[in-house]
């Protein structure tokens, strides 16, 4: 199967990658093989390690299902580079486990990173022109704090690092490339027109790849849909957001979009309403996830489901590049699928929903329904011996990121609230999980009232509810047969979760 | 037929002359019939008709089978009672006795029934418990 290789640059990217993730759980096809290659410098970011927990787990469930033509959910495969390189019988010494080592800024600070006290004095004063004392000062460690001019300089280094050697050596003729940076901070702003440069150049340590060159690809920059609280000790100032996207579009109608480098270009933003906390990285660099992060994550789906035919590249340039921007029908501070168009509904409302139902399921039901039909009347049966399992506690971990995630995406401004859900909280304000508060489960879709048939309106005939699931549980599990326990688990939820969504909802 | 029943239900229940007038009279065959089809449809509609997540428990289950088992107790008072008075023959206590019997071989024919078809039952293939 073809790759498709998504380059997450700074925080927004590993948000961005983390809400692909979500997507692809719940059933959504790219018909490509992702691989995430997450680049930040910032180690400990919040973000970037949920985001590579997610995929781990995604990974681990995956590998279980994989090929298992019954089940829907997980059926995009994910690998990192490494996994890659390995099939292919190489003998790469990248280890990666999804994020990639900047080399140099683990302990330098910027000023070490450029050699600035050996520089000879007519460079010295040229770099203080191009960096200002507070920028030679910036530890590395933590990011580029909004600062492009520095992570131009830094992110360079990864082009020529053994990493990107092996993406090269991996690429293969229809595999696409997808990069995803925020146009308004310091690493994505920096990554993504450095990146895309070095890929159409074709060479990586002078050894020259065609197929990199001629490659497909696609990117989304992610203009200001956020701010940050004012801090004076800070570097990173929200003030700033909108003139470096100015300035950055500027240098892409140039350098990206002008020079016809890019088959297609996504563009998304919002008014920037919500404020979050301002830390300039670690692991406080945290935000609830955003709707913009998981439109953003559908612009790679929509990439990749763009026929070849339409974005083909001929030596180096991209022969019909296309440029597209998300819009929403109308503006709200809360949305729902209602608010959402046609085509994105169809991309991801049926999926959503089902994984919705099948992780309300497990967070609510599970443990009380092991005696139907579907758990126990099979060889293979779904007890508590399989919870106790490492397979469901993992799904049982990558559920609960999927709550919380949906959980974020309603507290954020924008709101998107697709689910009538509660949200739990710790004490300092993260959200832990999310609750239902009716047992009617086919009222919780906001904004889409529950199909009714003739059955409803006689008292006590229709099934509804939790035992509507169950039934189409015992029969999906009927279908699906026997297995072994874990597909067959994944395949009977995911044959249900579909039922009960078109028999209620859609 | 019997003679195919006959011995079934003096198997539970055997006591002269009320059993000979049993099975000259034919009684036994109706009986036998009706029993096996009452308690067909009984499994039929608790397995394949109501056949719901929320009543598949074996106290589900059970309630069907107390009612099967009514329904065949009031048929072998009330069939035998009727022939017999039709044809001015007396007996009392017997009727009970006897339609306690033929409540419990419906219950037996219920409860084998159950064990063959509940296989191809969506949501009570285990009820009354695991196979």
């Amino acid at each position: 199967m073809a790759k498709l290789y998504v380059f997450g640059i700074g925080g927004t990217g590993a948000r961005v990658v983390k809400s692909l993730t979500m997507l692809l759980a719940s059933g959504i096809n790219t018909n490509f093989e992702i691989v995430p290659i997450l680049i930040d410098p910032d180690r400990a970011g919040g973000d970037l390690n949920r985001t590579v927990k997610t995929l781990r787990e995604y990974q681990l469930i995956q590998k279980e299902v994989k090929g298992f033509d019954q089940n829907h959910f997980f059926n995009n495969g994910i690998s990192t580079l490494s996994e890659i390189i390995a099939n292919r019988g190489g003998n790469s010494t990248v280890i990666d486990g999804f994020r990639f080592e900047l080399d140099g800024v683990q302990t330098d600070f910027f000023k070490e990173f450029i050699d600035f006290p050996t520089l000879d004095p007519n460079n010295k004063w040229l770099a203080s022109l191009l960096f200002s004392e507070r920028n030679l000062d910036s530890n590395l460690e933590i990011g580029f704090k909004g600062n492009p001019n520095i992570g131009s300089v830094v992110l360079n280094q990864f082009t020529k690092s053994e990493a990107f050697q092996a993406f090269a050596d991996s690429f293969e003729k229809d595999d696409r490339i997808f990069i995803v940076s925020s146009i308004f901070g310091g690493t994505g702003a920096a990554g993504f027109p450095l990146l895309l440069k070095n890929i159409r150049q074709g060479f990586v340590k002078e050894k020259f790849y065609a197929h990199l060159q001629n490659s497909v690809i696609g990117a989304i920059t992610v203009q200001p849909y956020f701010k940050v609280k004012q801090d004076d000790e800070s570097e990173i100032d929200s003030h700033g957001f909108i003139s470096k996207t100015k300035a950055a579009l500027h240098y892409y109608f140039k350098n990206v979009t002008g020079n016809n480098t890019i088959n297609a270009l996504y563009y998304i933003g919002d008014l920037a309403e919500n404020t979050y906390e301002n830390h300039q990285g670690g692991t406080d660099q945290r935000n609830d996830a955003h709707f913009i992060e998981l439109a953003s994550a559908m612009a790679i789906v929509d990439f990749a489901n763009t026929d070849e035919n339409y974005i083909r590249t001929t030596g180096g340039k991209a022969e019909n590049p296309v440029y597209k921007e998300f819009g929403i029908k109308e503006t709200s501070e809360h949305l729902n699928f209602t608010h959402l168009t046609d085509d994105t509904l169809n991309m991801m409302k049926k999926n959503i929903t089902e994984y919705f139902y099948f992780n309300i399921f497990l967070k609510e039901k599970l443990q009380g329904e092991l005696n139907n039909p579907y758990a126990s009347a099979y060889s293979n049966k779904i007890d508590r011996n399989f919870i106790d399992q490492s397979f469901y506690k993992t799904l049982a971990d990558f559920n609960k990121s999927f709550r919380i995630w949906l959980g974020e995406l309603q507290r954020n401004k924008v709101s998107f609230a697709p689910f009538n859900i509660e949200l739990e909280t710790s004490t300092n304000q993260e959200i832990t999980d999310i609750r239902i508060t009716t047992s009617s489960i086919f009222s919780l879709v906001n904004g889409v009232r529950e199909k009714k048939s003739w059955k409803d309106y006689i008292p006590g005939l229709a099934k509804n509810n939790y035992e509507l699931f169950v039934a189409n549980l015992n029969k999906a599990a009927e279908k699906v047969g026997n297995t072994t326990t874990n597909k067959r688990f994944m395949g009977v939820f995911s044959k249900a979760s579909q039922t009960v969504v078109n028999q209620k909802l859609f | 037929m019997n003679d195919l029943f006959a011995p079934l239900f003096e198997f539970f229940y055997y006591t002269v002359p009320f059993s000979d007038d049993l099975y000259a009279e034919g009684l036994y065959a109706s009986l036998g019939l009706c029993n096996f089809f009452i308690s067909l449809f009984f499994v039929v509609l608790f397995y394949y008709i109501i056949n719901r997540p929320a009543f598949s428990k074996w106290y589900h289950w059970l309630i069907i089978l107390l009612i099967n088992f009514a329904v065949a107790f009031t048929l072998g008072v009330v069939l035998p009672q009727t022939k017999f008075v039709a044809l001015n023959i007396e007996y009392h206590s017997e009727y009970y006795v006897f339609g306690l019997m033929n409540a419990l071989i419906a219950s037996l024919f219920y409860f084998l029934i159950s064990f063959m078809i509940r296989w191809w039952s969506t949501n009570a293939k285990r009820t009354p418990f695991p196979h």
